[in-house]
């Protein structure tokens, strides 16, 4: 039997969106479309599972511009020093309706074991756009919002390094136990 | 620290006896709401919200809120799906309300499972939600539908009553309409604290 939620994404109570709330942030009704940080950057937020989870799919909230660039989405052990690449999905191009959810399946699902992992996603561009919603640097530490330059190599890399945000968008995207999001 | 626990404890331990969307969703407190009566989009669609229990509890009742405009000749129909372990997006009628006629306006309807109060263990469900007229309305939020389906919400067409007939097995899709009608169970818990 399946458990804990269906989705869990960027903005949402198990990453940064309650602390990145409480710390001034707005609610997900604020996100808005924008272009994604810097070629090849990586954005990275700390994500605590209460429950197992199957990563089946992984998603992201395109926003006004599609096309061009690709993306990926992953989930990494969660060591400060050297994170390990646990899942991921293939990279992919930004494709599809304006300001809608793109979905990606994963080749081979994973199930995670409760704890704390982090949840990161790597664009090849900054044509494609994305939802996000805006940020500072004391909401992001709040969120556990981190991030990572130049690391996005057609995919998702091994290793992560995650460095503290100076980027100030926190982008929208997660992991699925499903196939449609 | 204890603050943090209590405020994960305001979705997920508390033994709440009203499961709406906004109640448990681990995802609600980043959603804005502010319902409002509202005509129900397209007749027969159904919209749905993920329901995490971890705890065995009886469902005793459906319930939605009525807006503004209502007729009893609009009927609705309310139920819970249990999420496929392969695949969260599908699911498995376990109990609905079958079809009922819309009440009083602007107030709390309640309906029971048509076969009788149903136990649920703990896990992932689906609550879902359809009604056979666009003339009837429902309070709901309005928040792009986009934005909803990152936060667990889904919809389907062709959702005729009743569901039992319609759905008893489902593949969820994104939600494509900025509604979220706001609806849920009402549990009795069978666990003590």
């Amino acid at each position: 039997m399946l458990h804990g939620p269906p989705q869990v994404y960027s903005y949402s109570q198990m990453c940064a969106g309650e602390a990145h709330q409480r710390a001034g942030g707005g609610t997900m009704s604020t996100s808005a479309s924008a272009v994604w940080s810097a070629a090849d950057y990586i954005q990275i937020i700390g994500m605590r599972l209460d429950y197992p989870f199957w990563v089946r799919s992984v998603y992201a909230l395109l926003g006004a511009t599609v096309g061009t660039d690709s993306w990926a989405v992953g989930v990494y052990s969660a060591d400060l020093s050297s994170s390990q690449l646990l899942v991921a999905s293939a990279s992919t191009l930004h494709a599809g309706s304006a300001n809608s959810i793109q979905t990606v399946a994963v080749a081979s699902p994973v199930r995670l074991p409760p704890g704390r992992y982090w949840l990161a996603m790597g664009c090849s561009g900054t044509t494609a756009t994305f939802f996000q919603v805006a940020s500072t640097v004391d909401r992001a530490m709040a969120g556990e919002v981190f991030e990572q330059t130049a690391a996005y190599s057609a995919g998702m890399p091994q290793t992560i390094t995650p460095v503290l945000l100076n980027t100030l968008k926190t982008f929208v995207f997660g992991i699925s136990q499903g196939s449609v999001v | 620290m204890t603050a943090v626990r209590l405020s994960a404890e305001a979705n997920f331990g508390r033994r709440r006896q009203i499961l709406t969307f906004w109640s448990v969703s681990p995802d609600s407190g980043v959603f804005a709401m502010s319902p409002t009566s509202a005509a129900w989009p397209t007749a027969d669609k159904a919209f749905f919200f993920p329901i995490v229990l971890n705890y065995p509890a009886v469902v005793t009742e459906f319930l939605w809120v009525n807006g503004a405009t209502v007729n009893a000749s609009y009927n609705i129909d309310v139920g819970l799906w249990i999420a496929n372990d392969a695949d969260s997006s599908t699911g498995t009628l376990l109990c609905s309300t079958g079809s009922t006629a819309q009440g009083t306006a602007s107030v709390v309807q309640a309906a029971a499972p048509s076969a009788g109060n149903y136990t649920i263990g703990a896990g992932l469900y689906w609550c879902g939600m359809t009604v056979d007229t666009t003339s009837a309305t429902i309070s709901r939020a309005s928040t792009a539908g986009a934005i909803t389906s990152c936060q667990g919400w889904k919809s389907k067409t062709s959702a005729t009553i009743p569901l039992s007939t319609s759905y008893p097995t489902i593949t969820l899709a994104t939600n494509d309409a900025a509604f979220c009608p706001h609806f849920g169970i009402k549990i009795d818990n069978m666990s003590v604290y």
